[in-house]
């Protein structure tokens, strides 16, 4: 996976949390606040939104039922332009296994948006399923960032969103 | 006027001889939205086929909403769709988490034919 030296110099934003659903807004606003006195407006509220849907995410797929750690780490690093958002939460194999196939699907396009128009299609004209699978999509294009995802030893679901903005 | 308090997020819903309009206030960032917005969206939609008004969702003046959201959103648009009801979804172009979602609807010509339209507006 891509990284960021751990050493970077610049905006850092670090955390952990339980899996309240009321924790995400808290820290939306807490990334957006923070990330103002670096980027500017657009990129601020583009890196909290990014947060946002990572963590809600972890919260809504995480396996959260018998796990050794029962909170989310959310790290957001930001060097010059480059931004990484990072949100880590219990998960499996088989959640794990799910995100990548939607990653996959994602990849599949020729780009984010065109992903994103065909689900909105989708969304707009077809029976409801189960899952929208929007916010990913969403965070791709709107950021615009790449996304990766690594399941630790731990049973941990790293989910990566790689954004870039303006100072 | 009737205002639903949802939380983090307010609609208001208004009549005038032009429109019935639903304006989004705050933010909507629940786990489970539809729950929320969809019975007043249909209410405010019911009304305006009952009126022959032309229905209005009003986003501008909304500071965020959440991709769980926009699938309820898109899912009001498909249960509005065969029925008697004119759509404008009104946004603020200057907020660029607005239009880069309503862009994505420019994009797929949901409104071409359809009961959809798109209004941006300067807030």
């Amino acid at each position: 996976m891509n990284s960021l030296p751990p050493n970077a110099p610049g905006f850092s934003f670090k955390t952990r949390v339980t899996n309240a659903w009321a924790n995400i807004e808290l820290l939306r606003q807490a990334v957006i606040a923070s990330a103002r006195a670096v980027f500017d407006d657009d990129t601020s509220v583009s890196i909290g939104t990014v947060a946002s849907e990572l963590m809600e995410n972890a919260v809504k797929y995480g396996v959260w039922a018998g796990a050794t750690v029962q909170t989310m780490r959310v790290a957001v690093r930001g060097r010059e332009k480059v931004i990484e958002v990072e949100v880590e939460a219990p998960s499996s194999e088989e959640a794990a296994a799910n995100l990548e196939r939607h990653l996959a699907w994602m990849r599949s396009f020729a780009s984010a948006e065109q992903a994103y128009q065909a689900r909105i299609v989708e969304l707009a004209t077809a029976p409801a399923d189960k899952r929208s699978s929007m916010g990913l999509l969403r965070i791709a294009v709107e950021g615009p960032c790449s996304i990766e995802a690594e399941l630790t030893a731990d049973k941990l679901l790293v989910v990566r969103a790689l954004l870039v903005g303006s100072a | 006027m009737i205002e639903h308090d949802l939380g983090d997020l307010k609609l208001r819903t208004t009549e005038t001889a032009e429109a019935v309009v639903v304006t989004w206030l705050g933010r909507s960032n629940a786990a489970t939205p539809g729950d929320l917005v969809s019975p007043p969206l249909l209410a405010a939609a019911d009304r305006a086929a009952a009126t022959n008004l032309p229905l209005v969702f009003a986003f501008e003046q909304l500071e965020f909403f959440n991709s769980a959201t926009i699938t309820v959103l898109l899912r009001t648009i498909r249960a509005l769709r065969g029925r008697p009801v004119s759509l404008t979804l009104r946004y603020d172009e200057e907020k660029r988490w607005q239009r880069m979602f309503f862009d994505a609807f420019t994009g797929v010509g949901l409104g071409e034919g359809d009961n959809v339209r798109l209004e941006a507006v300067r807030a």
